[in-house]
């Protein structure tokens, strides 16, 4: 009976353990404001393209250089650079999530910083099976 | 209304199969139950009630099965299952990813294999354990067939609950739409949806029915711990469970490599683990079982950790249907990449997990005190094998445990309305805890073989122990050096994997006399093997592709956002990791379109010693845009990986008209003056006053009759132009010169004769469009290590299963 009391008490310590760390680790899904008053920490944004301004990727000019604006659950709209490849179906994505923090800009304006993204992930709820049947009209 | 051309009876025909099924299986649990709770003599009856209900479950699944895969199969887009995963252009094999596609289909698939599986048992297990384990099964289905049932219960318009969906529900009855107004609207739904291009992958046709007969032979080792502890016969479950936790783990294991290899050989993740929700949901019951299968041999050789593994066989089947739930109910949302859509089925798989829990908890509760647990008399310690074991379970738990709340962030977040994410750096953060455990184990695992049950004199073992260890070090070292590993905690689990490698060598290099037998042994040199091509891999992971294009870094640049891409213009010669690739150009093999590469590597002759082309390819889906898949050059130590991240759209490469410019006058003062004009190179060879005779024509009676030669190079091309002037009659005439195909055109507007200096103007086209491809390539040293690894842990437990069969066909000879 000791002998498994301790190894309850080591597979509970760990199981905290896990659970402080996973709690201290994890990073949150914030909105741009909060992600501006820390540049420093890393943070999930979740938003939509800000389609009121072009999104810009010239491969042949640069390959890694991805400029869009996205919009913020709370409706706040900031420049993101992103220095890798476009995603895969990005203009269409309904919701884009993305990770990574706020650069202040040089001359410490508000407006000028961006949010330079490690990771874009998107997401197509309704990615292929969208449920669009042909209108008459439009077919033979 | 009358719809035209609608095929009716099918639909009817496997909905009516659905409730068959259901009835059934609801038949076979009550029966079941029934033989369990019943005496000796009522027993057999209700053993048979329950065999052929089960008989009549598995005919009705048989049929929904042929239906569904004739509605497809037919291209009966009347129904929404078939019209939403498959499209006409679909080759047949396919029509089999097309099935699985869909929630409903895989659910079948896992019905499917129940009823298999529920069979082979009553083939292969016998008499004993068929109430519980057939019980559980029906229930099982019973749970699961409701997912199919699509039909509404309670009081209309005040308590309703639609439960299941059925995959044999109209497209007309699904969708909202205009055209369904209309009697022949059949005529104008041409075609299916289609099946999503990602899963038109041979690995889609052999994965899901490799995972789900793993997820379906967790439910028997489950069935046999429910039925122990439900008819107080503790003790010789564990026999036949064991065998049966091998099939579920080989499969399992079959299962999530192979989903490995396919997410690495045609999907564009960049690597074979990702640390995916999805993917964590179905490590996470193997890892319970493997550590149950280690509980079960302790307690058969030596009655050690009965409880334990009461409570991780009932686990591991929990954990199924948990990561069912993950994966089905949405509540993923956006931290995986496995699109699940959410059919609404949510609260019907929390029943469906609940239950199952209930079930466990109660009769564990019930049971605890009632469970045999060894008498321990102090001596067991630590040099006993089975204590090794039991550790090395533990440690497997803490592995799942660390897992399985990182994985379930987003569950806490549903309960708790919190607001968390998973950690920025997932991989790194699941490396962090998951690499020190893989230590234990390896070391856990290789010394236990050293140790013997009860007790282990610890004199020869430490010396074992001390002599794999030299040659360990020694090899640790010389892999950390020849692949510049230099961080200790990699070092470290490079010398658990060496350690585990030489270990287990040695063992059955010893046993090499009953070879067939060690399939644990096999087993665990092959995750030996494996973990070290995992560390190696993806430690020294390398994007050969970085900052290859000399592109300005912009202000917030930092070394961490290095620009893995790099562009290719077609017929461009790019060093790349120490070969010339060249892109020559695509062909299109619908749906896809190969990206020609080819890579060449000279020696200091300039001969081509080495030379292979490849074909990374994509689709550009007018649906879901650009999809990548890999190529890979594979060697005997390292893969070359590569897939593309961006191409031109074709239509934007078709040669627009080239309007030429407004001309642009520049001065050339001498022969060689040169003149850089955007993409052109011009060379002002000198003037020429004696025209050659294809000039006489006009150059008759001309006082003045000069041309400028002028030599042209761009990229690609060298080529000569001559613009002449003219004076003929007091009149001057300027005759430009251009090049063939639209691009450079040279007028000589006048000359100074007396400083040689010409002016010439020069009027260019835009640039034509030139193909390119933005390619991404990365580096995988020894991954074979992981393949040939799973390869070799895959045998083992085929080993062992086939031992294990022999043995206990023994056993009940012997009975």
């Amino acid at each position: 009976m000791k002998r498994s009391a301790l190894y309850l008490l080591l597979l509970v310590g760990t199981g905290l353990a896990i659970l402080v760390s996973t709690l201290g680790e994890s990073s949150s899904y914030v909105d741009f404001a909060e992600a501006a008053a820390n540049p420093d920490r890393s943070y999930h944004v979740v938003g939509q393209l800000d389609r009121g301004f072009p999104m810009v990727y010239n491969p042949t000019q640069d390959a890694n250089l991805l400029r869009f604006r996205l919009r913020d659950q709370q409706g706040l709209s900031m420049s993101v650079v992103y220095y890798g490849a476009k995603p895969q179906d990005f203009e269409r994505s309904e919701q884009v999530v993305i990770v990574g923090k706020v650069v202040p800009g040089p001359s410490k304006q508000e407006n000028k910083s961006v949010f330079v993204a490690d990771q874009i992930l998107t997401k197509c709820p309704s990615k292929y099976t969208e449920d669009k049947v042909p209108t008459a009209s439009t077919n033979p | 209304m009358e719809y035209a051309g609608e095929l009716l009876w099918p639909g009817h025909l496997g909905h009516f199969a659905v409730i068959v099924s259901f009835c059934a299986a609801l038949m076979s649990t009550l029966s079941y139950g029934h033989a369990l709770n019943g005496h000796t003599l009522s027993r057999g009856r209700w053993e048979q009630w329950g065999r052929w209900s089960f008989g009549i479950h598995s005919a009705a699944v048989f049929t929904i099965i042929a239906t569904l895969f004739g509605i497809i199969y037919f291209h009966r887009y009347e129904y929404h299952y078939a019209w939403s995963h498959a499209s006409k252009a679909l080759p047949t094999h396919y029509i089999l990813s097309a099935f699985w596609e869909g929630q409903e289909g895989s659910f079948l698939l896992w019905i499917f294999w129940h009823t298999v599986l529920g069979w082979i048992f009553l083939a292969v297990s016998g008499r004993r354990w068929e109430a519980g384990v057939m019980g559980v099964l029906s229930l099982a289905q019973l749970m699961l067939s409701s997912m199919l049932l699509g039909t509404t219960l309670g009081l209309p318009g005040l308590m309703e609950w639609s439960i299941g969906s059925s995959p044999f529900t109209l497209l007309r009855d699904t969708l909202q739409a205009p055209i369904f107004n209309r009697p022949d609207y059949l005529q104008w739904i041409t075609d299916g949806n289609g099946l999503n291009p990602l899963l038109q992958n041979p690995w889609m046709v052999i994965h899901p029915p490799v995972l789900f007969l793993g997820f379906a032979s967790c439910t028997i080792p489950f069935g046999y711990a429910v039925s122990a502890l439900w008819t107080r016969r503790y003790e010789d479950w564990v026999g036949p469970a064991q065998g049966w936790t091998l099939v579920a783990i080989l499969t399992l294991g079959s299962g999530i490599v192979m989903g490995a290899a396919w997410a690495y050989e045609s999907l564009n993740f960049g690597g074979y683990w990702a640390w995916d929700p999805v993917e964590n949901a179905s490590l996470l019951p193997w890892l319970l079982l493997v550590a149950a299968l280690h509980g079960m041999h302790a307690y058969t050789k030596s009655r050690y950790s009965l409880r334990s593994t009461f409570i991780l066989v009932l686990l591991g089947f929990l954990m199924v249907l948990y990561a069912t739930f993950l994966t089905r109910s949405g509540i993923l949302g956006e931290s995986s990449v496995h699109s699940f859509t959410d059919l609404g089925l949510s609260g019907q798989l929390l029943i469906f997990l609940g239950a199952f829990v209930l079930l466990a908890l109660i009769l564990l509760l019930l049971r605890w005190r009632a469970i045999p647990a060894r008498e321990t008399d102090g001596e067991e310690a630590g040099s006993s094998r089975e204590f090794w074991l039991f550790a090395g379970s533990m440690t497997l738990v803490i592995s799942a445990l660390q897992i399985l709340f990182t994985t379930s962030i987003p569950v806490f977040n549903a309960i708790a309305g919190s607001n968390l994410a998973p950690p920025a750096e997932v991989v790194s953060y699941y490396n962090r805890w998951q690499l020190p455990i893989a230590v234990i184990i390896l070391l856990l695992g290789t010394v236990a073989f050293e140790l013997r049950f009860k007790k282990s004199d610890p004199g020869p073992v430490l010396q074992w122990i001390i002599q794999i260890t030299l040659i360990a070090v020694a090899m640790t070292l010389l892999v950390a050096y020849t692949m510049g590993i230099g961080y200790w905690s990699y070092i470290l689990l490079i010398y658990a994997s060496c350690f585990a490698l030489i270990g287990n060598l040695h063992q059955l290099y010893r046993r090499r006399h009953k070879i067939m037998k060690q399939g644990g042994l096999t087993a665990h040199l092959g995750f030996a093997l494996m973990m070290l091509g995992v560390l190696v891999s993806s430690s020294r992971k390398e994007v050969v592709s970085l900052n290859l294009n000399n592109t300005p870094l912009g202000p917030n640049f930092s070394p961490a956002q290095a620009r893995e891409n790099v562009l290719l213009y077609a017929n461009q010669s790019q060093s790349i990791a120490g070969y010339s690739v060249r892109y020559q150009g695509d062909s299109v093999v619908e749906p896809n379109r190969y990206y020609k590469l080819l890579f060449e590597q000279k020696d200091e002759q300039g001969k081509v010693r080495f030379s292979r082309t490849l074909y990374p390819n994509a689709q550009i889906n007018p649906k879901m845009g650009l999809i990548a898949s890999p190529a890979t050059m594979h060697f005997v130590d390292h893969d070359l990986y590569m897939h593309v991240t961006q191409v031109p759209d074709p239509a934007s490469l078709q040669a627009t008209t080239q309007e030429y410019k407004e001309p642009v006058l520049h001065y050339l003062n001498a022969r060689g003056d040169t003149l850089m004009l955007q993409e052109y190179l011009l060379v002002f060879e000198g003037l020429k006053t004696n025209l050659d005779s294809a000039w006489s024509a006009q150059s008759s009676g001309a006082e003045v009759a000069v041309g400028a030669p002028v030599r042209v190079q761009r990229v690609d091309t060298t080529f000569s132009l001559m613009p002449v002037y003219m004076i003929r009659n007091g009149v001057e005439f300027r005759y430009p010169d251009q090049s063939a195909e639209p691009g450079i055109r040279l007028q000589l507007q006048s000359i100074d004769p007396g400083q040689q200096q010409i002016a010439l103007a020069v009027q260019t086209t835009p640039p034509p469009p030139r193909p390119y491809v933005v390619l991404k390539m990365l580096r995988f040293p020894w991954i074979n290590a992981v393949w040939y690894g799973s390869f070799l842990l895959v045998l083992g437990l085929s080993m062992s299963i086939v031992h294990r069969n022999r043995q206990y066909r023994h056993e009940r000879m012997a009975d």
